[in-house]
C-alpha cells in the first residue's frame, strides 16, 4: 500500500517492540481466553470492561491489550463448547455441534487443537487481507444495501434445514422460537414496544448473550445435575492429539479452510454483522459441500474447522471498515472507536494517512496476538481438559455462578440474571423434548438482521419485492439459498430417509 | 429477651444518628460514591461525555463517580432505571435532548419528563445534514426543492433519536416529506448513505469532521448545520439560516437526577458542573471530540426540554409516531 511510508513501518515496529507492549498483549490474550471461555462472558464484554482501564495508557499499549482480548476472546468460546457443550459466545454455538460430539468420542483434544490452529489460520488470513486490499474491500462492502444483508441472512437461516437432520419440524420450530425471542422489545423501525408486558427492562429486547447462556449453559447444568453419574455425560478418557496430525487435517481440508477464511473475512468486513453469522454461514457452506462419508453433527472435524477458521477471520475483516472508513465491522470494533478516540485518534477514512505508524502497529499487534493465542491456547488446553474431571457437584454451581455474573455484566441489571434462569428452563425443556437448541440461537442472532433489513429494503423500494431479485448480489444469494434447500430437502435426501428406519 | 432489648437500643441509636447526622450529612453531600448511569454502551458519544466528566467531577465533589452503562431502547432503559432510583443524589444519569422529552411521547418508557430533576446541560453539537460527494444536491435549497417533486429517503441514528427528530421537524416546517430508513447508529446510517441506499443523512455535527481529509476531500458533503452561527470545527459549512431557512437545532447532553431530589443536591451538582464546563482545560478536552461546552442551569434546562417537547409533538403526530 503506497499510503504508508517506509518510515511509518519502522516507527510502527519500534512502537510494538517494547517489553511492556508484549506484556500488555499477553495479559490481553489471557483475559480474552478467560472471558471467551467463561459462559456468558464474551469478547465484546471483556473489551467494554477493560476499555476504561486503557484510557490512562498510550495508544499502542491500549491497542495491545484490546487486540489481545479480541483475538483470544473470539477463539476461546470454543473451549467450553467442545468440552461441556456450553458455547462461551454465540459464535461458538455452531462449534458445539461437532466439537462436543468429538469430545464424546474421546477426541476432545483433537477438536480443541483444531480450533486453536483453525482460529490462527483464520486470523492470519484476514490480517493478510487487511494488510493488502483493505481499502478495496471496504469499498466493495459499501456497495451492499439492506437488500443484500437480508439475502445473506437468509442463507444463514437456511442452515437450520441442514443442521436439524433429525427432525426438520423441530429444528424449524426452534428457529422460529429464536426469531420470536428476538422481536421482544422496542421495534427498531417504528419505535413501538412489542411483547414487553409492561416490563421496562424488556424495552431493549432480550440480549443475545442472555438467551445463549440460558439455552446452553444453564440447561446443560440442569441436565448435569439431574442425570445419573453413569449416564452419557461422563466423557471417555480424552486421547491427546498430535499437533502434526491436526495440521495435516487442516491441510487435507485446505479448500474448506480457505473458503471458511474467506467467508469469515468478508462477513467481518460487512458492517453490522459479526462472528456468530460468519460461523453459521461457513458451517452451512461446509454442510452443502459435505461428502457422503461425512458425519456432520456427530463429530466431524470439518465442522469445527469451518466454524473456528471463519469466526477468527472476522477479526481482521472487521478492522477493514474501521480503519479505512471509520465504520465498525462487528460489535468489538464498535467499542474500539471509543478507545481510539479517547487516545486522540480520530477514526475515519483518513486514519491510515494521518496515523500510518499506528496502523502498522495495529497490524503487528494483531499478528502477535494470533501467535500468543496459539501458544497460550495450546498450553492451556490440558488444564482446560481437566474441567471434565471436575465432579458435577462442583462444576454446576461454579458455571451457574459465572453465568449469573456474565448475565449481570451485560447491562448491570439483575433483571438479566432472571432472564437467564427463564431461558435455562426453556433450554432444559427443549433438550428433554428433543428440540435442538442451536437453531434457536441462530434465530436469535439472525432474526433482527432479517427483520430490520427486510423492512428497510421495502421502505426504500416502496414495498416493491422485486428489489431482491433485480440486484445481482442479492439474486445470487437467493439462488444459493434455493440450491441449499434442494440439496438438503430434495429427492436424494427424501429417498435416504425412506430407506432409513424411523428413529425410535 | 436480650434480643428484644438489643433491637430497641439499636433503634434508638439509629434514630439518634439520623437526628444528629441527618442535617450534617445533607450539608456535606456527597458522603458516598455517586453512580452515574450512561444509558448507552461503552465508547459512544454519551459514554465519552460521561467519562470525560467523571474524573474532574470526582475532584470537585470529593467522592468517586462510578459510571454504569445501561444500554438499550435508545437510552430509555437507563433513564427508566434512573426514574425508579432513590432521589438522594447518589444516582444520576446523562440524558439528552431526545431521550428526556420526546422519547416518552412515542411509546411507553416507564418515565416522562416529570420523572426527572434537571441538573445541568453539559455540551451541545449542531444538527446537520449530509449527502454523498457525488450527489446532485449542492445546497440545502437543492435538497428541499427536490423533495417537493420526488420521494427521497434519509437515515440517521434510530427512530426518534435527536437527529431523526431534528430532520423531521425541519421537513415538516418546509411542508415536504421524505422516507426515514432506520439505522442503529450514526455509523450505520453513514453506511446507508455511502452505499446509495438513502439520499441524505441527518446527524450531529461531531460525526462529520473526522470524515474530511486535511485538504477537505471526503466521500460526503455537509449541506448545512443548524447552528446560530458557523460551527468552529467546520467553518466552510453554511448554517441553515444563511441558506434562507430559519431553523436552529442542536443535540445536547445533560445531567439529570430522579425527581424529588433535595434542592441542596441539585445546587451542589449544578455548581460543580458549571465550574467544570467553564474551565478552559476541560473545554479543550471536549473540543477534541468536537463537542461545544454549553452549560445551562437546572431551570433553563427544564424549560428547554419542555419547549423541545412541545415543538416535536405535532411533528410526531404527523409522521404517525405519537403514542395514543
Amino acid at each position: 500500500m503506497d499510503l504508508i511510508a517506509f518510515s511509518d513501518i519502522l516507527q510502527g515496529a519500534a512502537l510494538v517492540a517494547h517489553p511492556s507492549i508484549i506484556l500488555f498483549l499477553l495479559v490481553g490474550v489471557v483475559i480474552g481466553m478467560i472471558f471467551g471461555a467463561a459462559p456468558g462472558l464474551t469478547a465484546p464484554a471483556a473489551i467494554a470492561l477493560f476499555l476504561p482501564v486503557t484510557y490512562a495508557m498510550g495508544p499502542t499499549s491500549s491497542m495491545a491489550l484490546l487486540m489481545g482480548i479480541y483475538c483470544a476472546g473470539y477463539f476461546a468460546g470454543s473451549v467450553p463448547a467442545i468440552l461441556i457443550n456450553t458455547p462461551g459466545a454465540p459464535s461458538s454455538a455452531a462449534t458445539a455441534l461437532d466439537g462436543f460430539a468429538m469430545a464424546r468420542a474421546g477426541e476432545g483434544d483433537r477438536a480443541l487443537s483444531t480450533a486453536i490452529w483453525g482460529s490462527f489460520i483464520g486470523g492470519l488470513f484476514s490480517l493478510l487481507l487487511l494488510m493488502t486490499i483493505a481499502p478495496l474491500l471496504a469499498r466493495f462492502a459499501l456497495t451492499f444495501t439492506s437488500v443484500e444483508y437480508f439475502s445473506f441472512a437468509l442463507v444463514g437461516m437456511v442452515c437450520v434445514a441442514g443442521i436439524s437432520r433429525g427432525s426438520l419440524v423441530k429444528g424449524l420450530s426452534a428457529a422460529l422460537f429464536g426469531i420470536l425471542v428476538s422481536t421482544v422489545g422496542i421495534d427498531p423501525v417504528s419505535g413501538v414496544g412489542r411483547f414487553m408486558f409492561g416490563e421496562p427492562n424488556l424495552m431493549g429486547g432480550i440480549p443475545q448473550t442472555t438467551a445463549l447462556i440460558g439455552l446452553f449453559a444453564i440447561s446443560q447444568m440442569l441436565l448435569l445435575s439431574k442425570k445419573d453419574v453413569q449416564d452419557q455425560i461422563v466423557l471417555p478418557t480424552q486421547k491427546m492429539a498430535s499437533q502434526l496430525a491436526v495440521l495435516r487435517d487442516l491441510w487435507r481440508y485446505r479448500w474448506l479452510t480457505f473458503k471458511s477464511a474467506v467467508i469469515g473475512s468478508l462477513i467481518g468486513v460487512l458492517p453490522g454483522t459479526g462472528p456468530a453469522i460468519a460461523s453459521w454461514i461457513s458451517y452451512s457452506d461446509a454442510l452443502r459441500a459435505a461428502k457422503p462419508g461425512d458425519k456432520f453433527g456427530q463429530g466431524e472435524v470439518k465442522g469445527v474447522i469451518a466454524c473456528e477458521v471463519s469466526n477468527n477471520a472476522v477479526t481482521g475483516g472487521a478492522m477493514v471498515p474501521l480503519l479505512t472508513l471509520g465504520i465498525p465491522g462487528d460489535p468489538v470494533t464498535a467499542i474500539l472507536i471509543g478507545a481510539l478516540m479517547i487516545q486522540g485518534v480520530h477514526v475515519g477514512p483518513f486514519l491510515i494517512q494521518q496515523n500510518g505508524s499506528l496502523f502498522v502497529s495495529i497490524l503487528l499487534l494483531l499478528f502477535l496476538s494470533n501467535i500468543l493465542m496459539v501458544a497460550v491456547g495450546l498450553s492451556a488446553r490440558k488444564v482446560a481438559a481437566k474441567v471434565l474431571q471436575i465432579p458435577p457437584g462442583v462444576l454446576v454451581p461454579t458455571i451457574c455462578m459465572m453465568a449469573a455474573i456474565g448475565a449481570f455484566s451485560i447491562s448491570n441489571s439483575a433483571f438479566d440474571v432472571r432472564l437467564v434462569l427463564v431461558f435455562g428452563l426453556i433450554g432444559y425443556l427443549m433438550v428433554r423434548l428433543d428440540f435442538p437448541t442451536a437453531p434457536a440461537v441462530l434465530g436469535i442472532v439472525l432474526g433482527p438482521i432479517l427483520e430490520k433489513n427486510l423492512r428497510n429494503a421495502l421502505t426504500v423500494s416502496d414495498m416493491d419485492f422485486s428489489v431482491f431479485i433485480t440486484r445481482p448480489v442479492s439474486a445470487a444469494a437467493l439462488i444459493a439459498t434455493a440450491c441449499l434447500l434442494y440439496v438438503w430437502l430434495g429427492p436424494r435426501k427424501r429417498s435416504e430417509e425412506r430407506s432409513q428406519p424411523e428413529k425410535p | 429477651m436480650f434480643k428484644k432489648q438489643f433491637i430497641r437500643l439499636a433503634g434508638i441509636a439509629v434514630a439518634a444518628a439520623v437526628l444528629i447526622g441527618g442535617p450534617a450529612a445533607a450539608q456535606q453531600y456527597p458522603v458516598k460514591p455517586i453512580q452515574m448511569i450512561v444509558p448507552f454502551g461503552q465508547g459512544g458519544a454519551t459514554d465519552q461525555v460521561a467519562r470525560l466528566m467523571a474524573a474532574p467531577l470526582e475532584e470537585a465533589l470529593g467522592q468517586p463517580v462510578v459510571i454504569i452503562n445501561q444500554p438499550g431502547a435508545g437510552g430509555a432503559i437507563g433513564l427508566s432505571n434512573l426514574a425508579n432510583a432513590r432521589p438522594d443524589g447518589y444516582t444520576v444519569a446523562i440524558g439528552s435532548d431526545s431521550t428526556l422529552g420526546a422519547r416518552p411521547l412515542i411509546s411507553e418508557t416507564g418515565y416522562d419528563v416529570d420523572s426527572f430533576a434537571m441538573i445541568a446541560r453539559l455540551v451541545q453539537i449542531p444538527s446537520g445534514v449530509a449527502v454523498r460527494a457525488d450527489s446532485p444536491y449542492e445546497s440545502l435549497n437543492d435538497l428541499v426543492e427536490a423533495l417537493k417533486t420526488e420521494r427521497l429517503a434519509y437515515s440517521g441514528s434510530g427512530v426518534a433519536s435527536g437527529p431523526h427528530l431534528a430532520m423531521a421537524v425541519f421537513l415538516a416546517q418546509q411542508g415536504v416529506q421524505a422516507t426515514f430508513v432506520n439505522s442503529d447508529s450514526n455509523q450505520d446510517g453513514l453506511v446507508k448513505l455511502l452505499s446509495g441506499e438513502v439520499d441524505f443523512l441527518t446527524g450531529g455535527g461531531s460525526n462529520f469532521p473526522a470524515l474530511f481529509g486535511e485538504d477537505g476531500q471526503s466521500d460526503i458533503r455537509v449541506l448545512g448545520l443548524a447552528a446560530e452561527e458557523r460551527w468552529s470545527f467546520m467553518l466552510d459549512v453554511p448554517t441553515y439560516r444563511e441558506q434562507g431557512f430559519d431553523y436552529v437545532n442542536s443535540q445536547w447532553f445533560g445531567l439529570v437526577a430522579p425527581a424529588g431530589v433535595p434542592q441542596e443536591v441539585v445546587d451542589e451538582l449544578s455548581g460543580a458542573v458549571k465550574g467544570l464546563v467553564e474551565a478552559p482545560e476541560f473545554s479543550q478536552r471536549l473540543e477534541e471530540f468536537f463537542f461545544n461546552p454549553a452549560y445551562l442551569g437546572p431551570k433553563e434546562m427544564e424549560t428547554l426540554v419542555k419547549e423541545d417537547m412541545e415543538n416535536v409533538r405535532p411533528v410526531l403526530a404527523e409522521i404517525g409516531l405519537l403514542k395514543n
